[in-house]
């Protein structure tokens, strides 16, 4: 197990960040593992996603956690919510051998349907063994004292990304939209902006919509060229296939670096932040 | 919630296409200030970012130290 390399926590001797998932499932949990010096640990199978194969596959992943945690007995593990069962087999380790934990909340953990399903008491054992949970807003603070545990609001990680390629930056003013986390109604309503803005160039990036995505725009969907779709002011690039995320961000980061200003909806803000790019 | 939040280096629009060109043309005129006001909101972001983490260490070793 890596030792923490950063001055901040190097005073904890033995960390581990766990995340039930690939890595591209758990950004911010990778950034934030980075950032803290801690080696993050994925631990996934190769089974497709559904509900079908959710027993057998968390009966895995819980079985493939604890030889980890064995092998590598951290003193304090960070842990990805969701899954639940992902803390429940950590708060299961720290019960044994008196490490403690700290839960790291996506959003989704105490606001989607399907992660919120379990009973109440499963959340509050959680939450209330844990050292802390880290959540991103107030709400969700909120939320986690309502269940008995305590909350740290930590609502963005800040980051610097790696520039893998660079994209052509001309002297017109370069403006960005990360597409994938626009709603339909948004991405219309950039491109008809863009419609109205000469001079100007828009590069969007993040994974490709759906057909149904761009209902008033199919006409103007430009001829792939790799990796960049170009049409006349609008710049455009896939990376994979619709409704998955991207495994390594780094097109958009890359330009992102190059934009003289982003256009982000409500999330993904650290994209941004990290180029110090002016938001719309 | 947003608006608290990116409260430097940004334009805030409405969701629609005019809202939009509105707010490209107001950064493009003022670039110079939004560019400052983000690299800005950027140091606030690091400097908040390390009281989390100081907090989070306290909390671990206190745990540590209480084992």
């Amino acid at each position: 197990m890596q030792q923490n390399r950063n001055p901040i926590t190097s005073s904890i001797p033995k960390c581990l960040f766990l995340v039930w998932g690939t890595p591209d499932q758990g950004p911010r949990s990778r950034v934030m593992a980075d950032k803290l010096g801690i080696e993050a640990h994925f631990v996934y199978t190769s089974l497709p996603r559904g509900a079908l194969y959710v027993p057998v596959k968390y009966s895995v992943q819980a079985v493939r956690t604890m030889f980890l945690l064995f092998r590598e007995r951290p003193q304090v593990v960070w842990v990805q919510n969701p899954p639940l069962l992902a803390g429940l087999c950590v708060c299961f380790y720290c019960s044994l051998t008196g490490a403690g934990y700290v839960v790291d909340a996506h959003s989704e953990a105490l606001l989607s349907r399907g992660w919120t399903a379990p009973p109440a008491w499963i959340k509050s054992f959680l939450a209330q063994r844990a050292m802390t949970t880290i959540v991103t807003n107030e709400r969700l603070k909120q939320m986690v004292s309502e269940l008995g545990g305590r909350a740290l609001i930590i609502r963005d990680v800040p980051t610097t990304f790696k520039v893998h390629t660079n994209y052509p930056v001309s002297d017109k003013f370069q403006r960005g939209a990360d597409q994938h986390i626009c709603c339909r109604r948004a991405a219309d309503q950039v491109l008809k902006a863009a419609d109205d803005l000469a001079g100007i160039q828009f590069y969007i990036t993040g994974k490709l919509g759906r057909k149904a995505f761009w209902p008033s725009h199919k006409e103007r969907r430009p001829t792939f060229i790799l990796p960049t779709f170009c049409l006349t002011k609008l710049l455009w690039f896939a990376e994979c296939s619709p409704g998955r995320h991207v495994p390594d961000d780094s097109r958009s980061h890359d330009a992102a670096r190059c934009m003289r200003g982003a256009l982000a909806g409500q999330t993904d803000h650290h994209i941004r932040l990290a180029h110090a790019s002016p938001i719309l | 919630m947003l608006r608290q939040y990116f409260n430097k280096g940004t334009v805030h629009v409405d969701n629609t296409a005019e809202g939009i060109r509105q707010g490209v043309l107001h950064m493009k005129q003022l670039y110079s200030s939004f560019e400052a006001g983000i690299k800005e909101l950027q140091t606030d972001q690091q400097r908040e970012w390390q009281e989390k983490v100081n907090t989070l260490t306290a909390l671990v070793e206190e745990h540590l130290a209480h084992r």
